[in-house]
């Protein structure tokens, strides 16, 4: 067994860095009002980054897409293997791509995006789908929504990985009573109760993207991933918010976007919740 | 006056005023900000502006059990608003207990007839929790002062008239002994006031930039040296003001409910949670008001709230969102409990993190042995500071 990057996993990692941190321009795009960014999504395809094909090795990707928010549907394109975007539970995520993907009475359908109802997120990203026709393709809808999950999970690592970097840095600089807030106890545990919660959601994750990736069932798996993303994410972005008192609640910093996004991880696929009923019924 | 007579009273006048004065003003609805402040006269014109208030100053002199009665016939009659909570909640109990007479008399009337907005002028960048690390400076000048500095998270600083102002006037004393509390006219020359846009979509707080700005000893309250203890009173009262009945920040149980028959996701666990803290924290309102009312100062239990409060609104935006699924994320969705998510957060800050009030339950109900403080005897100017 395993449990480290490979020469090739380490060579995507590190490219997928630098593209993601060489384009980290919210306050620009914002401005101009664009959700989407089109230089990204040309620098992801110059590089061959839209083409990864392992499963794990996107997962990898996710991980350093979430460190920057990066506005671009990436995950989409991963679990449906076409320019679609992939609606769930009646929301979709963006209307960049040609067509829609959705299930329905137990299989896939694509209809033209041309569909979507246009109802902004906070994240100003993702829209509500009404779709009654469509075509159906031969694609496993379990298969598809497995994917779908743990690449969003894998985004999830990558959002709470860095939003707890952030926090670290800042309470280790911030003084208060003459010293760094990182030096008192009770922000110590907290901040070290968040890595292990970071560390739970990376390994319930790579578990759950492994089975997948060796086509072994993994159902249960994805359910743990999914669990972990939306419960532990929700603790992970909690403690960075709270850490950074009022900072963090200036919309000028940097961290709202990581605690909107995580919430999106969250709720995309139905909520803390829905996931333990599900998953209860598996057990 | 007993307590009955005072509910009686009470709700003789909202049922008989409140629909009258929404009809004659033609406010549907919430009401907006000048509708708050023309229903705050009305009410002062008819007594009720001020309840608490000693009656020279326009008030009834009511009990603390009294105004509880009051403010809960206010909110179930829907004519409670958030109108100058810092004014009349905090400025004004600060200047009726430290003010001096000239100070009573020009401030408390234009205050209880909604005339003048208050804000707080204490946070700075570099003194958050640790109040005592003050940097503006207020420099003695003939028949008064010159302040110059930041503050932040000034709340509805943007929309008022006068603040609350501590300031550091000799750098050779410790942190807290060198504070002076000064009442500043926020349209002075000198004062520029930057909102700041938060995570959930207001500007509610705002920076607030003094240079060179004239602030003459009439406005001094207390002595010079007294800022800190003239801050203490404003924040016990700020305290006394979140617990004062008017039920909680966090989104009403209700409206959580409605949430979850309407989207048929109903967290059981959760919602059973949220009902049995919100009846922890109504008893808890209660034995604080009863300890107010036998002359007891309730300070741990206003921790003890504050955390609870705070615990609550969190758990209640995540039932509520929760219960959305997906469409949680959506904006149109239900704005209520988008906003209170985003919001929640900021219950764990303001008014004291939770890490303060925890340390406050710690040393002052169980008795634990306080922090080394290093820090609170030396000069200010001697410390090491970021």
């Amino acid at each position: 067994m395993n449990f480290t990057y490979d020469d090739t996993q380490h060579a995507i990692r590190d490219l997928a860095r630098r593209v993601f941190t060489e384009h980290e321009r919210h306050k620009e795009l914002e401005a101009a009002a664009q959700t989407f960014d089109d230089e990204l999504w040309s620098a992801l395809g110059s590089t061959g980054l839209l083409e990864v094909d392992g499963f794990l090795d996107q997962c990898i990707v996710l991980i350093e897409q979430g460190r920057t928010v990066a506005p671009v549907a990436l995950w989409t394109r991963y679990a449906t293997r076409r320019d679609a975007t992939l609606a769930v539970d009646g929301v979709a995520a963006d209307d960049r791509a040609p067509e829609i993907v959705f299930v329905r009475d137990g299989a896939v359908f694509v209809a033209p995006t041309s569909v979507l109802e246009a109802r902004r997120t906070t994240a100003g990203a993702e829209y509500v789908v009404d779709v009654s026709g469509g075509t159906k393709i031969a694609m496993d809808p379990s298969d598809l929504l497995d994917r779908a999950v743990v690449l969003r999970c894998a985004l999830g690592v990558g959002i709470a990985e860095r939003a707890l970097e952030i926090t670290a840095a800042y309470v280790g600089e911030r003084k208060q009573f003459e010293r760094p807030l990182g030096s008192f106890q009770a922000v110590q545990q907290r901040a070290a109760n968040a890595y292990i919660d970071v560390e739970a959601m990376r390994l319930t994750m790579f578990q759950a993207a492994w089975r997948i990736d060796q086509a072994l069932d993994a159902r249960r798996e994805v359910s743990i991933a999914q669990f972990w993303a939306s419960e532990a994410g929700q603790r992970i972005v909690g403690t960075a918010q709270h850490l950074h008192g009022g900072m963090g609640s200036d919309i000028d910093y940097p961290l709202h976007r990581y605690t909107v996004a995580m919430k999106e991880i969250e709720l995309a696929f139905g909520g803390s919740t829905q996931t333990l009923a599900r998953m209860g019924a598996l057990l | 006056m007993s307590l009955d007579e005072v509910r009686d009273e009470a709700r003789a006048f909202l049922s008989d005023h409140f629909p009258k004065w929404r009809k004659e003003n033609n406010a549907r609805g919430d009401l907006d900000f000048e509708q708050q402040r023309s229903w705050q006269r009305y009410l002062y014109e008819h007594g009720w502006g001020v309840p608490t208030w000693p009656i020279a100053y326009g008030g009834r002199g009511l009990g603390m059990l009294e105004s509880m009665v009051w403010n809960a016939e206010k909110v179930s009659a829907g004519a409670h608003t958030f109108f100058n909570l810092v004014g009349l909640g905090l400025a004004g109990p600060t200047i009726i207990a430290r003010g001096s007479d000239d100070q009573k008399a020009r401030y408390l009337p234009a205050l209880a007839r909604g005339d003048e907005v208050w804000c707080q002028l204490f946070s700075e960048p570099s003194a958050g929790s640790d109040l005592g690390n003050i940097t503006t400076r207020a420099e003695r000048i003939d028949g008064g002062w010159v302040v110059n500095g930041q503050k932040v998270w000034s709340s509805g600083a943007a929309e008022s008239d006068r603040g609350m102002l501590v300031a550091r006037y000799d750098t050779s004393l410790p942190k807290q002994q060198g504070l002076v509390y000064l009442l500043a006219d926020m349209h002075a020359p000198g004062v520029d006031v930057r909102p700041l846009r938060q995570i959930d979509g207001g500007a509610h707080f705002s920076e607030v930039f003094f240079t060179d700005v004239q602030i003459a000893d009439d406005d001094l309250v207390g002595g010079p040296g007294d800022g800190w203890s003239v801050a203490m009173t404003t924040l016990t009262n700020e305290r006394m003001s979140l617990g004062g009945g008017f039920g909680t920040f966090a989104m009403s149980f209700d409206e959580v409910v409605d949430i979850a028959r309407r989207t048929g996701r109903i967290d059981r666990y959760g919602l059973v949670d949220i009902y049995a803290r919100r009846t922890i924290l109504d008893v808890l309102n209660n034995r604080v008001q009863s300890k107010l009312f036998a002359g007891q100062i309730p300070e741990a239990e206003g921790s003890v709230i504050k955390l609870l409060m705070a615990e609550l609104g969190t758990l209640t935006a995540d039932v509520a969102i929760d219960a959305l699924g997906a469409g949680g994320m959506l904006a149109a969705e239900a704005p209520s409990a988008q906003q209170r998510f985003l919001g929640s957060h900021a219950m764990h800050i303001g008014g004291g993190t939770d890490e303060i009030q925890r340390n406050a339950i710690a040393e002052r109900v169980l008795g634990l042995p306080r922090e080394p403080r290093p820090d609170k005897e030396v000069p200010f100017k001697d410390q090491l500071r970021s």
